[in-house]
């Protein structure tokens, strides 16, 4: 046996510590040389005029599915499942032991942050339904006697996405530079805040909130627009192309600084994986945790910056009218950067899924520390060659492949109808060059020790 | 042009090819540091002494060929723990006594070594 049991109890712990080889160089060619090839087919030769056709794309899926799927009994099933989830959870968190082997770290941080991206991708939005909080406010607004939408304040139309943003940093500063984060203490104040700040302002302002202002809702909702299901305008559910799901997302402030933070924030993780990152965060004059929230914002804030940037430039060279103003520009672009993000998401948490996940569910054996083995994983451990090292490798190659390919095909569909006829290979370029830009940077990002 | 979704799925599929004929002999170059290639070989050793927060030598990372034994040893001023990752192995150390994990590196990856109370990363192994 190659391991060596040191002590009676075996250390299932530590969320991470493991990441991927790097990229194989020859991967990183292939991969960046097609994404590079895509971009300057799809500005030359693709659809002049635009194609996709958003809400109205897709096949209806017959109407028993869509009943059965919409049925009541089917949407309450999964509000109480994630109530149950989240009961199991905050009851190993607030009662179980706070040590490596309480599995309230691996649940969030792994199962929840990590496998909400192939949920939604495969299934749709399906935080709206399981989200504890909304189905709470659903609760107490039923007590009240008011429809859960019927808040007591109008919803600025000018606050759109940027609760969601500043949720979503909040948590990933959480994951990479809180002090103690698998700690079930941490994650109960962090938790019992965003809780608390949520439905406080969904009672004020009305279920409406979540769809915009959680976060974890928002993340949900812009995966699943990448979902092979999505529903047309009528309600129907259908079976679509990705892309005309993708073309669906409107646009609405804050929409970039929320792909920023998604986005900026897993590059940060990769890149702050490194030796070099670590001898600097380490030895230099701030302590580590304050080195990680810096570079945290500052990778966030370059994302978001040079996107705005870029489209602000594209805006200007090709003079564009645009209804609501020019500044929507960036908003109306931001669609194309979700696949990027979701695709580099998948490259770089993938292995992190397949083998820490399996830890959850080793430690969901005994939430409390009591010797228990409810479900007869206990006494597992965690199978590291599940998944061989080219599986891993190959997977992120094609994330990240598929995600620019998907993002550069969703922005020149966008451009040709925004932008004037003319002006539209021109107006293109300053965004196709800042895709590739991306694209090679997490392609250099997996190729990089 | 209508062909064009057509051509950027040939490319898409072309490359897949390509990918997993690179795939069969996917060990890139250059992985090369002081180890030894063959498994019974003597042990890698890694020597690491943290005294007062600094840690020598620098953390770096160690290349290390799937199957190879390694020997770690640390050494530090505080009492702590240290903990090699993905392997799971953990020994705890007294200040000035050296501690030495050996483990036979059979899982492919890039683990971290760490020091607990000290809450510092010693090194990584790269081992493929």
């Amino acid at each position: 046996m190659a391991h060596q049991i040191s002590g009676a109890v075996v250390l299932a712990h530590g969320i991470g510590g493991r990441r991927d080889l790097p990229l194989p160089f020859s991967y990183v060619l292939v991969g960046g040389a097609l994404a590079v090839l895509v971009s300057f087919a799809a500005l030359l030769w693709l659809w002049p005029t635009s194609r996709l056709r958003g809400a109205a794309g897709g096949r209806a899926l017959p109407h028993w599915a869509t009943s059965m799927i919409d049925a009541p009994e089917t949407r309450w099933a999964l509000r109480l499942l994630g109530l149950a989830l989240t009961g199991f959870v905050a009851t190993a968190a607030l009662f179980g032991k706070n040590d490596d082997l309480n599995p309230t770290a691996s649940f969030v941080y792994v199962l929840f942050w990590v496998g909400l991206v192939p949920a939604s991708l495969l299934l749709g939005p399906v935080w709206r339904l399981l989200n504890p909080l909304r189905t709470l406010h659903l609760g107490f607004y039923a007590l009240l006697g008011r429809r859960p939408q019927d808040g007591f304040l109008p919803l600025p139309p000018r606050l759109g996405y940027w609760p969601a943003a500043a949720s979503l940093l909040a948590f990933t500063w959480l994951e990479l530079a809180a002090p103690n984060r698998d700690s079930t203490t941490t994650l109960i104040t962090w938790f019992g805040a965003y809780a608390l700040v949520h439905l406080g302002s969904a009672v004020a302002y009305g279920s409406r909130w979540f769809d915009r202002g959680d976060g974890f809702e928002a993340y949900s909702t812009l995966a699943a627009h990448l979902a092979p299901i999505g529903r047309r305008t009528d309600g129907r559910l259908t079976l679509r192309n990705p892309l005309d799901g993708l073309d669906q997302l409107p646009a609405a402030p804050g929409l970039v600084a929320t792909v920023a933070v998604l986005f900026g924030s897993t590059a940060f993780d990769g890149a702050s994986a490194s030796t070099t990152w670590v001898v600097h965060a380490q030895s230099g004059p701030l302590s580590p945790d304050t080195a990680n929230a810096l570079g945290l914002l500052a990778t966030v804030v370059f994302v978001g910056l040079s996107f705005t940037a870029v489209l602000r430039l594209s805006g200007r060279i090709t003079g564009v009218t645009v209804p609501d103003g020019r500044d929507t520009l960036p908003a109306r672009f931001a669609h194309s950067l979700v696949p990027i993000a979701v695709g580099y998401v998948i490259a770089h948490y993938f292995s992190y899924l397949v083998f820490n996940g399996q830890q959850a569910f080793i430690l969901a054996s005994d939430p409390l520390g009591t010797g228990e083995n409810l479900f007869g994983t206990a006494t597992r451990h965690a199978d590291y060659t599940l998944v061989s090292v080219t599986v891993i490798a190959l997977v992120q190659v094609f994330g990240v492949v598929i995600g620019h390919i998907l993002g550069t095909v969703a922005a020149h569909d966008r451009a040709v109808r925004l932008l004037p006829r003319g002006a539209a290979v021109l107006g293109q370029l300053p965004l196709l060059v800042l895709m590739v830009g991306y694209t090679l940077g997490g392609l250099l990002l997996l190729f990089s020790s | 042009m209508r062909n064009t979704p057509a051509g950027i799925a040939t490319a898409v599929a072309l490359a897949a090819l390509a990918l997993t004929g690179c795939a069969s002999g996917a060990t890139s170059p250059g992985s090369g540091s002081a180890t030894s290639s063959a498994s019974g070989a003597p042990a890698t050793r890694i020597e690491v002494t943290v005294s007062h927060g600094r840690i020598s030598p620098k953390p770096s990372l160690h290349h290390i060929h799937l199957g190879d034994r390694v020997q770690l040893t640390v050494t530090s001023d505080q009492p702590d723990e240290v903990h090699l990752h993905g392997y799971d192995q953990e020994i705890a150390i007294q200040p000035g006594k050296p501690g030495t994990i050996n483990v036979t590196a059979d899982l492919p990856g890039i683990f971290e070594v760490e020091l607990h109370k000290s809450d510092l990363q010693l090194l990584q192994l790269e081992v493929k």
